[in-house]
């Protein structure tokens, strides 16, 4: 049976609209999986961001408190406005008090090591980390109770025990 | 008689065949990315469940009995078992997205007070400390 004149044209018509509605249904698809991968890599590292400041914050103010623990040795206090942990130390052959002082000043964790009569302004603390808030609170029991203030990244809080600070600084 | 393929029926084939393609990839991806994202939250929930097992401890270190210890934590006690509920911040609350469980038990030979300190988030353990100490602990059993 011959076809109609016109119907091959027709059908290669119907043809090349397929063709462009499957390239445009593609190409949706390719948009939304590139955006949705976006979303999730952005919300991850977010996430991991949080964790890594969170841990290396309270990690190292731990470390600093278990390294420094001796009889009367670790304090709370302010310093440049702010709450601040005072570690105080001696070194053999020296009755020269050394101080490190560890805040936050202008967003950012510092440490400051100085010698005892020295004054020095808070900016001239070395920059640690991201921070926004730090607080710190030394109770009768020992208990060392800091509070941190990430920011957009949330809040921690961490409590250590002094083993030293009880008479004859053992531990229990 | 035999049907050729015109150059559109071609392409519409080989577009398909790559639909497909980026269809199965893409549910692979998807099913990545959602696991990711379930990682990132179990580490999320890991790093706090280690500091307030790690505070647990040192609160368990410095009380003088449970009662303090359930005090200074703001849980509920439960013969020697100590219950802490927190919220997603990590800070104690009544309605609980996560959940501390601090047991105390003492060695009457030793005297060493021990704490098996576990954390958990409803469904899985994040985090489990055990923790002891010599000077006496006032409602251990």
């Amino acid at each position: 049976m011959p076809s109609r004149p016109g119907a091959g044209r027709r059908s290669e018509s119907v043809s090349a609209a397929a063709v462009l509605l499957l390239f445009t249904l593609f190409m949706l698809l390719a948009v939304g999986v590139l955006t949705a991968g976006l979303s999730v890599y952005q919300r991850v590292h977010g996430a991991e961001e949080r964790v890594y400041l969170q841990r290396s914050a309270l990690s190292y103010l731990a470390n600093r408190v278990r390294q420094a623990d001796a009889q009367g040795a670790v304090s709370a206090g302010r310093f440049g406005g702010a709450d601040a942990l005072i570690l105080r130390e001696t070194f053999a052959g020296s009755d020269t008090r050394y101080y490190t002082y560890v805040y936050v000043y202008n967003g950012q964790l510092r440490e400051l090591f100085f010698e005892e009569g020295v004054e020095l302004p808070p900016e001239s603390g070395t920059v640690l980390m991201p921070l926004e808030a730090l607080s710190v609170a030394l109770s009768q029991e020992g208990l060392l109770q800091f509070s941190l203030d990430y920011g957009q990244a949330g809040t921690g809080a961490l409590t250590l025990w002094l083993r030293c600070r009880a008479e004859g600084g053992e531990a229990p | 008689m035999k049907r050729r393929l015109s150059g559109a029926s071609l392409m519409l084939l080989e577009l398909t065949l790559s639909a497909l393609i980026f269809c199965l990839s893409a549910a692979v991806c998807a099913n990545l990315l959602a696991r990711s994202v379930t990682v990132s939250r179990h580490s999320e929930a890991v790093t706090g469940a280690v500091f307030a097992a790690e505070s647990a401890a040192e609160h368990f270190k410095a009380a003088e009995d449970l009662g303090q210890l359930s005090r200074a934590l703001g849980g509920r006690l439960e013969g020697a078992q100590l219950t802490v509920c927190y919220d997603d911040a990590w800070m104690a609350a009544d309605e609980a997205r996560y959940r501390l469980d601090l047991l105390v038990s003492r060695d009457p030979d030793s005297g060493v007070s021990r704490a098996s300190i576990r954390v958990t988030d409803g469904q899985e353990t994040l985090f489990t400390l055990e923790v002891a100490r010599t000077a006496p602990f006032g409602g251990a059993s």
